[in-house]
């Protein structure tokens, strides 16, 4: 049987970022995931920005405005809040360390009457609570300046230059999960948790692929939390609240339209936003607050379509629904026993076990939960002797669009493939995707999070056929078993003929 | 390495760019190469392994290798060079031309350039379809690619949005694999392709055909396994009430090309928003001096032949520029799409020579004049956003043009359906 000191349930952001913190420790750790690649659930949606700033102030102001804000002062001298200031102060350094892209982006909400004036004044006020946030009116002209292409109704903002940092979510996660690997984290993929038990002192936690001796387990199964915590009698009191957001990305070839993030001030229950990617996309985001009891649904509507096309409009008149390359759904999670906070906490009847229940945003404090929980298994007896082999840094994947011809050279002398460019909207080369499947991509969409290839604004109808061809081979498995995202997602059902034959023997076509 | 000058250098190698290729070695030009980005010659018409190529060009009836196979024997013969899997990754104004391989980044300086990059598809994204995003949703020309390149089925039960070409051509293709396409849904109130394909490979293979509907929704957790469709209103928007839902496993979405112009844009070449190609003027230069366009990159066609006769005429102008350098001496004359037509190309003409005109228009028409100002008009018995129509300015008919005027405008009348 496998044995471990400390048992992670879940592969996004958190449960690695808690796997990396421990890595720097004499200490084994499992993580384990249902799914084949990491940051399937939450992580992969959740918008992509580090953030404190004027966004935060958002985040806060989007359920309290009826409360007033004096509340307010309190809530940001909570841990949560602590977290927050402190993994997005690292942010740099850890981006840094694991290679990861990304851009400081300004902030800038507009007002374009009365009511929104009043609102932004409110938001300036608030920011007064947020640690680091330095925030600056702006008058109608050094509006225009800032951004050129804002609607014409715009009559004064409020900017935050250095409150936020976009990346893309993905990355960042799998930049983690890299590093915590070659530091020794043991990560089982496509290992559902089933059942968690206590047996001579030790928990015992079945899987889909066999039991996991573990002195420790942390629940960090985002929005199955729930279910896990049952395994165990570990809820205590709590239940989820899922939220849905729908975004849409717009074709890079809009790059430079916007400079900043630019949105209008949020009404309870309401985020609009429209933030410049790193690679030059333009993204529509919005948030909704109306409560869903389906945490999978995330299937996008044509309701949440059209409100995202009139709200981009409405802030910057240039954009059009022809610029689209893609949308999605993520899910945002609260729990409704402290629904401003965090909840990380050991069950009641085994201080061993610990839900690790972190409020949106996940991706900011991310390195401070991991912080925090290397603390509290310190206090529940866990050795924590410095790995003295601890290496802080992770190298990327080459990036062939960003090289100089110098450097494309340097790395296709070593290996042609990277001259081979197979991705044609985003420039992405065999060398690329090859490199992303040693590195553990199995699937279609892991190899677009590892390298983009797939993400531009043909969406795989040329690379598609090639990326199959490229996982079948490099993977040893036939392309009719390659998958887009881990199990009954296959791309391909039949071999040529293989319907044919069926249906002359009167076979049954076993496929889908 | 920037040493290396070529008269001309043609920048893909599907249909239009071996034409254009052809004739402009055949013209006289010395060193002409073609870049391609895939690992044959030929582009997709390798995998239109149905019949239908080269009615009116060879006066034959073959498939699209079969039809590739005769112009990359020409150029072979010819001497033109070729680089197969050879990404451009720009184009300059001064016509230099930077790309990669397996062998290294290299730039090569043009003397003149063509492009003949082609069209990508519009995908599901581009359309708004909500629902799941799942596997089994796959552009129709990508699917081709898996079942006539690839030699895979992507699913049993197919419903195809979009009454493309190749949409219908799949239909019919995936039914001899013993699939079952159990609708092409179409928003239009009409076909989007040619007849001939709604004739031979919808209606012959009796495949339900759902005009003026819509695909209002994907089902699945993983892989598609519905889709509702429903009809649509004048917006396209589906009307409350006439869904239907269709179990499926699969999606191919046909709804349309649009031309590849990433380079040509970062070049600074001035984009037609209309036809998504380049502005181009009678002789298919575009804004750049030196730089040609032909081919699906400067307009989508209907028909190869018409690409291949299009990229000739590249091909023949681009040798004219490199033997003399010069632009057309005459003031440039717009083109303006008047009642019923969607676009013309080229865009600009000078009245000093003979030139054929392009044309589609937005709505279908019975009994219809196509009429160029006063100087030239076509009758025909019926018209189809579809269906390309051309119409040639000859001399005597240039001789009535007021090359004077800055505009000259195209229009189309008739009955409607």
């Amino acid at each position: 049987m496998k044995k471990t000191d400390v048992l992670i349930v879940g592969a996004g952001i958190i449960g690695l970022g808690i796997a990396r913190e421990l890595s720097k420790y004499q200490t084994h750790v499992t993580v384990i995931d249902k799914e084949v690649d990491v940051g399937m659930g939450v992580s992969k949606t959740a918008g992509s920005l580090v953030y404190m700033g004027l966004f935060q102030s958002m985040s806060l102001v989007i359920k309290s405005l009826d409360r007033g804000i004096e509340h307010l002062e309190e809530e940001t001298k909570n841990e949560r809040m602590r977290m927050l200031w402190e993994g997005f102060t690292h942010f740099n350094m850890i981006a840094h360390d694991l290679d990861i892209l990304h851009k400081h982006v300004g902030i800038l909400l507009i007002a374009r009457n009365d009511v929104e004036l009043k609102k932004i004044e409110n938001l300036k006020r608030i920011c007064g609570y947020i640690p680091g946030a330095d925030v600056e009116w702006v008058d109608r002209k050094k509006l225009f300046e800032m951004e050129p292409n804002l609607t014409p109704d715009a009559i004064a903002g409020l900017y935050d230059d250095d409150g936020t940092i976009s990346t893309f979510g993905p990355e960042y996660v799998i930049a983690v999960y890299e590093n915590a690997r070659d530091n020794g984290v043991e990560v089982l993929l496509d290992t559902e948790c089933l059942g968690i038990k206590k047996e001579n002192g030790y928990f015992l936690v079945s899987t889909s692929q066999g039991p996991i001796q573990a002195k420790y387990v942390l629940n960090c199964a985002g929005k199955y939390a729930d279910k896990i915590a049952d395994m165990y009698n570990a809820r205590s009191g709590w239940n989820l609240q899922f939220y849905r957001s729908q975004a849409l990305v717009l074709d890079k070839k809009l790059n430079g339209i916007i400079n900043n993030i630019v949105g209008i001030p949020s009404d309870p229950g309401k985020l609009d936003l429209l933030y410049p990617l790193e690679e030059g996309n333009v993204h529509v985001y919005g948030a909704y607050y109306d409560h869903i009891e389906d945490r999978e649904f995330v299937e996008t509507t044509r309701e949440h379509y059209e409100d995202a096309i009139v709200r981009m409009k409405q802030l910057v008149p240039k954009l059009s629904e022809k610029d689209i390359i893609t949308s999605y759904v993520g899910i945002r999670i609260f729990n409704d026993k402290v629904f401003d906070d965090n909840l990380i906490e050991s069950a009641s009847h085994d201080s061993n076990f610990i839900n690790v229940l972190v409020r949106m945003p996940g991706f900011t404090p991310s390195s401070a939960v991991g912080e925090k929980l290397a603390g509290m298994l310190a206090d529940r007896g866990l050795e924590l002797k410095r790995n003295p082999d601890f290496k802080r840094t992770r190298k990327a994947i080459p990036r062939f669009r960003y090289l100089s011809d110098e450097e494309r050279n340097k790395l296709i002398a070593k290996d042609g493939r990277y001259g081979h460019v197979v991705c044609r909207c985003e420039t992405v080369t065999e060398g690329e995707i090859v490199e992303a499947i040693k590195r553990g991509a199995r699937t279609v969409q892991g190899v677009q999070f590892r390298t983009r290839a797939g993400m531009g604004r043909c969406q795989r109808g040329f690379c598609g056929p090639r990326v199959v061809e490229i996982l079948s081979r490099e993977l040893g498995i036939p392309r009719t078993e390659v998958t887009y995202k881990g199990k009954n997602s296959r791309i391909l059902h039949y071999e040529s003929k293989e319907l044919l034959k069926q249906q002359t023997t009167g076979q049954n076509p076993v496929g889908s | 390495m920037t040493n290396e000058a070529y008269d001309l250098v043609v920048v893909g190698a599907g249909p239009a760019g071996l034409a254009s290729a052809m004739k402009a070695k055949e013209s006289g030009l010395e060193k002409v190469l073609i870049i391609e980005r895939g690992e044959y010659l030929g582009g997709l018409l390798d995998q239109c392994v149905h019949t239908g190529f080269g009615l009116s060009y060879f006066r034959e009836d073959l498939t699209g290798p079969e039809y590739a196979k005769r112009f990359i024997e020409k150029v072979s013969d010819l001497k033109v060079e070729t680089l197969l899997k050879s990404m451009v990754l720009e184009i300059d104004s001064d016509r230099n031309i930077k790309y990669s391989n397996s062998s290294g980044v290299r730039t090569l300086k043009a003397h003149s350039i063509i492009l003949a990059m082609g069209c990508r598809e519009r995908s599901r994204e581009a359309l708004r379809i909500p629902g799941s995003r799942v596997a089994g949703v796959y552009s129709a020309g990508t699917a081709q690619r898996y079942v006539n390149v690839d030699g895979f089925i992507p699913g049993k039960e197919v419903v195809i949005l979009g009454s493309g070409d190749v949409g219908m051509i799949m239909a019919r293709r995936l039914s001899i694999e013993g699939v079952e396409v159990k609708a092409v849904v179409e928003v239009l109130p009409w076909i989007g392709g040619l007849i001939r394909n709604e004739v031979q490979c919808l209606r012959d293979f009796g495949i339900p055909m759902h005009l003026t509907h819509t695909v209002s929704e994907v089902h699945g957790k993983r892989r598609v396994e519905a889709v509702t469709i429903a009809q649509v209103d004048k917006h396209w928007a589906p009307i409350p009430g006439t869904e239907k839902k269709i179990g499926c496993d699969t999606l191919l979405i046909s709804a349309g090309l649009i031309p590849e112009n990433e380079l040509s844009r970062a070049a600074g070449i001035e984009i037609d928003p209309v036809t998504g190609g380049p502005i181009v003027d009678q002789n298919l230069e575009t804004c750049i001096p030196g730089i040609f366009a032909c081919g699906n990159v400067l307009h989508v066609h209907d028909l190869v032949d018409n690409v291949s006769l299009e990229a000739e005429r590249a091909g023949l102008h681009a040798a004219a520029f490199v033997g003399s350098g010069t632009k057309p001496s005459g003031k440039p004359i717009r083109l303006k799409a008047g009642k019923n037509i969607n676009y013309i190309v080229p865009q600009t003409i000078d009245g000093t020579s003979e030139v054929t005109l392009y044309m589609r228009v937005k709505e279908p028409r019975r009994n219809a004049e196509v009429k160029v100002g006063t100087i030239a008009k076509k009758k025909e018995r019926i018209v189809v956003p579809s269906q390309m129509i051309e119409i040639k300015l000859t001399s005597s008919a240039l001789a009535d043009l007021d090359k004077t005027t800055g505009e000259l405008e195209v229009t189309c009348e008739g009955k409607g359906d």
